[in-house]
């Protein structure tokens, strides 16, 4: 019985002793990161060999590098670029791809009554916040772009796939809709390459694939006040998280700050008391149009029309560092 | 009360021997794995340094300087970019980072900087 119980003992000593190192007990993790869309994306695949990790790595950045190709407009060898420099003189055929981003776009942007939209894309170039040439546009030329824009000016033709504008200086941007659809392509390849647990982060936008051994993913999200810290931690698996928020890209003048998310009603960035806008639902691409806008539209304004999105969920905080949350998510505020 | 024999004070003497020898060395190893932070630096999407920042004794500063300048202060646990010749400077103003997933970020110069190791518990960080 005693010689029994020693032989427990013993192999209870090297079942703690091999549970000290995490790296041989946990399953493997294989991350890789590439600069694409204009901010650096990492994708974290856990729990499959390091030959399958790598092939699917292979194919899913394959993927970004498609739609980079696609919709990007700092590319200005892009389809979107052609599309934007030739769309008013006449119809233009697109591809698939493309003509279904617009179409979502264009479909978000009239669904969120504007606060959302994809045809900003003259205000967006005249701010230039993120390049070297930021600065505050003059009235005058802020009032010319603002007429160019609207997505009521933006004709798509499903029937033989056409984009026509009917503003000369109309152009479209796709920065805040890209991402969240390449973040939902790069997963649909990894599921297809058989990964079950993988989280992706294109330059702050997250989606996930299953679980993490068991447990949810632990996401952060930026405090808008100190952004190299986490403010709040959010529970979940196989969902995305995208955040708008107005530390992420901004520039300095007279010690005013100018960050990147636009009101298309005034041309100027929106100033609607949200600082951090974050969404949390299946797709990262509606996650991401959903964020823009709710950012716009302010608080009351978005939790009034949260109530008619199904199956997603939001946080705010304004500048107060306030939380409003949906209410059946999985938050901690840790600030 | 039957009092224990000899040999059974012995047998659970070395139960018990055992039992603090797993938590000890449950202790130790759990501090290493703990304090074992590393910094990765990306330029362009390619890892071009790690950095042991467990390992550093003295702090010291270095250039990138290769299609825009940003010059890298290291302190021991610690790394941020000190200035830029970015127009944005929002790699500077992310601060210095030593724990947690959120990378310090320059876009106009493509360079990224981020932790790996150490007690942080998130996966990532939208924003």
């Amino acid at each position: 019985m005693k010689v029994k119980i020693l032989i427990l003992a013993v192999a209870t000593l090297l079942f703690v002793l091999s549970g000290c190192d995490a790296s041989d007990s946990s399953p493997a993790s294989f991350t890789r990161t590439e600069f694409a869309l204009g901010t650096f994306v990492t994708v974290r695949i856990d729990g499959t060999s390091g030959k399958d990790a790598n092939q699917a790595l292979d194919g899913t950045f394959a993927r970004l590098s498609e739609i980079e190709l696609t919709a990007s407009t700092k590319n200005h060898g892009s389809e979107l670029s052609y599309v934007n420099q030739n769309a008013y003189e006449r119809g233009i055929t697109v591809s698939e791809e493309l003509f279904f981003l617009l179409e979502s776009g264009l479909f978000y942007s009239a669904l969120t009554d504007g606060a959302f939209d994809i045809t900003l894309g003259s205000v967006v170039e005249l701010w230039g916040i993120g390049t070297d040439n930021a600065r505050v546009p003059a009235p005058d030329e802020l009032a010319e772009a603002l007429e160019n824009s609207g997505f009521e000016n933006l004709l798509l033709s499903a029937e033989n796939r056409t984009v026509r504008f009917l503003k000369e200086g109309l152009k479209i941007d796709l920065g805040a809709l890209a991402k969240g659809y390449a973040a939902d392509e790069m997963k649909r390849v990894l599921l297809e390459n058989g990964v079950t647990s993988a989280v992706l982060n294109l330059g702050g936008d997250i989606i996930t694939i299953g679980d993490k051994n068991g447990e949810d993913w632990l996401i952060g999200l930026a405090d808008p006040l100190a952004p190299g810290e986490s403010c709040a931690i959010l529970r979940v698996s196989g969902l995305a998280v995208v955040t708008s928020g107005n530390y992420e890209r901004y520039f300095m003048h007279e010690g005013a700050r100018y960050h990147h998310v636009f009101d298309s009603q005034t041309g100027f960035p929106a100033e609607s008391g949200v600082v951090s806008s974050t969404i949390i639902t299946d797709s990262a691409m509606i996650a991401d149009a959903l964020s823009t806008a709710f950012f716009v539209m302010g608080i009351e304004r978005a939790v009034e029309f949260a109530v008619s999105i199904p199956d997603t969920d939001y946080v705010l905080i304004d500048g107060g560092m306030n939380f409003m949350c949906s209410e059946n998510i999985n938050l901690e505020i840790i600030k | 009360m039957k009092l224990l024999s000899k040999q059974n004070i012995v047998f659970f003497c070395i139960i018990g021997v055992i039992f603090v020898v797993s938590v000890i060395v449950w202790l130790v190893v759990s501090d290493i794995q703990t304090e074992n932070t590393t910094a990765l630096v990306y330029k362009n999407g390619v890892l071009i340094e790690t950095i042991s920042l467990s390992a550093v004794e003295t702090e010291y500063e270095y250039a990138i300087n290769d299609d825009g300048v940003n010059v890298i202060l290291v302190k021991s646990g610690e790394i941020g970019v000190i200035s830029a010749d970015c127009p944005t400077q929002i790699c500077v103003n992310t601060g210095f980072i030593g724990s947690g997933v959120i990378p310090i970020i320059c876009i106009p110069n493509r360079l990224e900087i981020r932790i790996v190791g150490g007690s942080h518990e998130l996966d990532a960080v939208a924003g």
